[in-house]
């Protein structure tokens, strides 16, 4: 069986770690490769803060001012795929580093399933009008003495457009863009100062920390994931397609569980192609 | 009014904090510190600086209530102020959990720190031998960075630092007009108090920057308190133990403790050892008096015996220590008015 899955970021290492944990065994020989254009740390993985938060979702009152606290974790997007990468090495799985122009050339390099988890891309494999660049750019600062995540939300302007302040395993993340339908990869100075002003306002002491990077990056955003099945037909060439994108801003939150229904499709295609290969007389 | 000069013995937290607040309080006056050891060779310098209080058995709980809400409110400030990187203060928040459900499930202070409330079944499964928590926010005071910023403050308001070592307090006369004496374990030699001794704590300084919470044992034996530069892991409460030395056993013994508490930990690098030696008291020696030897007076101010809960309660005990130094400072400017001691 061989699978060639297209993506190299928090959707694309997971999706195939999941398979082979359920798979390898079953299948002798389960051959995976990994096909992506940008691995770590120059995926959109690698700009996310990581902070674990299901969207809010529902409207809330404007005139309320309330707040929370809960505890959270973060998965830091590189040190995670960093660890991801190493156990899908370990396994025997192969990394091509490559832009696939489409998911014919792939069928027709003769992968069996394909398993598209290129994210924001994923319209140049096929086109989709549902999904959209959410530009992000965040400001990541050396301030070792904030040991809290702060979060504002303004329902008036939406998700992600108010600042916010989340430290990470070694640096702090001072966010709070979001632009729809922007590509530009360049960090821009407009944004940065309303990054900074908006976190130095919520927390004063950032005027003490020391700039350690700026980053641009785009979240795949899609009135909802694309998780679903898809059957490849060009000429002689076929192939089963899973299609694993579009998780917007919360792609490292829930991660692990689209996975799993990755995994779960998985397990279907290969429950039919068993039913191909049963002699008649079994049927 | 004449500028009535004033001594303090000690540069610890209690030291310097005690000075800022006469500096405040009292008009007219000229302060010095007088210390053997100044950060960050002193007791303060070892503690993790973390806002828990230690109960002294006999200091009355609401006057040790004042002082911790006094001091965490003082503190609360300073960690919302563009200052607080300066000072070394900020918040931390994390779980004090018990191996068995202790007697007193609410403690004095629960309504001082922040968002005080029991841990849930799911928060106790992160720590799988014990059976109870609390969850709460405070406040952490690296005193690394504090007594300097207090040693600076002092200054610019006029202040000065002595490096001498003080054998007998008459030694402060005729230079100076009333003494404070903040020497900590020092007392127990300095004004003959058998009551105050030491309790050895042995600490470890690791890099563990992912370290957001603290942890600590409800015992105190057993701490993780990360800090803006390093995770403080403990401990030790060995009493009437003077060795300042660090001991490679216990070293480990506490490495392991704490690995138990966060696993993560075995992670850490860069280990430093210190010790520290608490100045044990029953009770805070907060009290004025005034020594008479020759015909000559000596008013001094006693202000030591903080044991484990010095940084926690620092700010209270200091104002009311600045206190009774006004009133000291009073009786000499109208000596006529005074009443028989």
């Amino acid at each position: 069986m061989r699978v060639v899955l297209i993506g190299a970021g928090v959707i694309g290492l997971s999706t195939a770690l999941c398979i082979y944990e359920r798979y390898h065994s079953a299948l002798q020989p389960l051959e995976l490769k990994i096909y992506a254009e940008r691995f770590t740390p120059l995926t959109t993985t690698d700009v996310a803060a990581g902070l674990w938060q299901p969207y809010l979702s529902g409207p809330s009152t404007p005139q309320e001012i309330y707040g929370w606290f809960n505890t959270s974790l973060i998965i830091e997007g590189k040190r995670y795929l960093e660890w991801l990468t190493e156990r899908l090495t370990e396994k025997g799985v192969k990394f091509f580093q490559r832009k696939v122009e489409s998911l014919e050339e792939v069928a027709r390099g003769g992968a069996d399933v394909i398993i598209n988890c290129t994210g924001v891309w994923a319209g140049a494999l096929q086109p989709d009008p549902l999904l959209q660049p959410g530009r992000g750019q965040i400001i990541k600062v050396d301030a070792p003495w904030i040991k809290h995540f702060v979060l504002t939300h303004d329902p008036k302007s939406g998700i992600y457009t108010s600042p916010y302040i989340i430290p990470g395993m070694q640096a702090v993340t001072l966010g709070g863009i979001f632009q729809l339908g922007n590509w530009s990869e360049i960090n821009s100075s407009q944004d940065h100062d309303t990054i900074w002003k908006g976190c130095c306002r919520l927390e004063p002491t950032l005027k003490n920390a020391r700039t350690a990077g700026e980053y641009t990056g785009f979240r795949p955003v899609r009135p909802q994931i694309r998780l679903e099945r898809e059957r490849l037909r060009v000429g002689s060439a076929k192939a089963e397609v899973i299609h694993n994108y579009g998780h917007g801003g919360y792609g490292l939150t829930i991660h692990w569980g689209c996975a799993l229904e990755a995994a779960k499709l998985f397990g279907k295609i290969l429950e039919e192609k068993e039913l191909s290969w049963m002699p008649p007389s079994h049927l | 009014m004449d500028t009535v000069r004033i001594a303090v013995i000690g540069a610890g937290v209690i030291g310097l904090s005690t000075a800022v607040c006469i500096s405040q309080l009292v008009p007219q006056c000229s302060i010095t510190i007088v210390s053997d050891k100044f950060t960050p060779h002193t007791t303060s310098d070892v503690a993790a600086g973390i806002l828990i209080p230690h109960e002294y058995p006999d200091t009355p709980i609401l006057t040790q209530k004042r002082w911790f809400r006094e001091t965490f409110d003082h503190l609360s400030s300073l960690a919302s102020s563009a200052e607080a990187v300066d000072a070394g203060v900020h918040l931390l928040s994390g779980w004090q959990i018990f191996r068995s459900i202790p007697t007193e499930q609410v403690p004095f202070w629960a309504d001082v720190v922040l968002g005080f409330r029991k841990m849930t079944e799911a928060e106790l499964k992160k720590f799988p031998q014990y059976v109870f928590g609390h969850a709460f926010t405070t406040l952490k005071c690296e005193t690394s960075v504090y007594l300097p910023w207090l040693e600076k403050r002092l200054k610019s308001h006029g202040g000065l630092l002595l490096r001498r070592r003080i054998e007998d307090v008459w030694e402060l006369q005729p230079s100076f007009d009333i003494v404070v004496n903040c020497s900590g374990l020092g007392s127990r030699e300095l004004v003959e108090d058998s009551a105050v001794s030491p309790v050895r704590g042995q600490v470890l300084q690791v890099q563990a920057p992912w370290l957001k919470h603290f942890i600590r044992d409800g015992s105190g034996l057993t701490y993780i308190y990360p800090g803006a530069s390093h995770v403080t892991l403990g401990g030790t409460r060995q009493k009437g133990d003077w060795n300042l030395s660090p001991d490679a056993e216990t070293s480990r013994d506490i490495f392991s403790r704490c690995c138990t508490l966060e696993p993560s930990l075995h992670r850490a690098c860069s280990v430093k050892e210190r010790v520290g030696l608490r100045p044990n008291r029953p009770s805070v020696r907060l009290q004025k008096e005034v020594l008479v030897r020759d015909g000559w007076r000596l008013p001094i101010v006693h202000h030591y015996g903080h044991g484990s809960g010095g940084i926690s309660v620092h700010w209270g005990s200091a104002l009311q220590a600045a206190r009774l130094v006004s009133e000291c400072v009073q009786a000499l400017r109208s000596p006529a008015l005074t009443s028989k001691l």
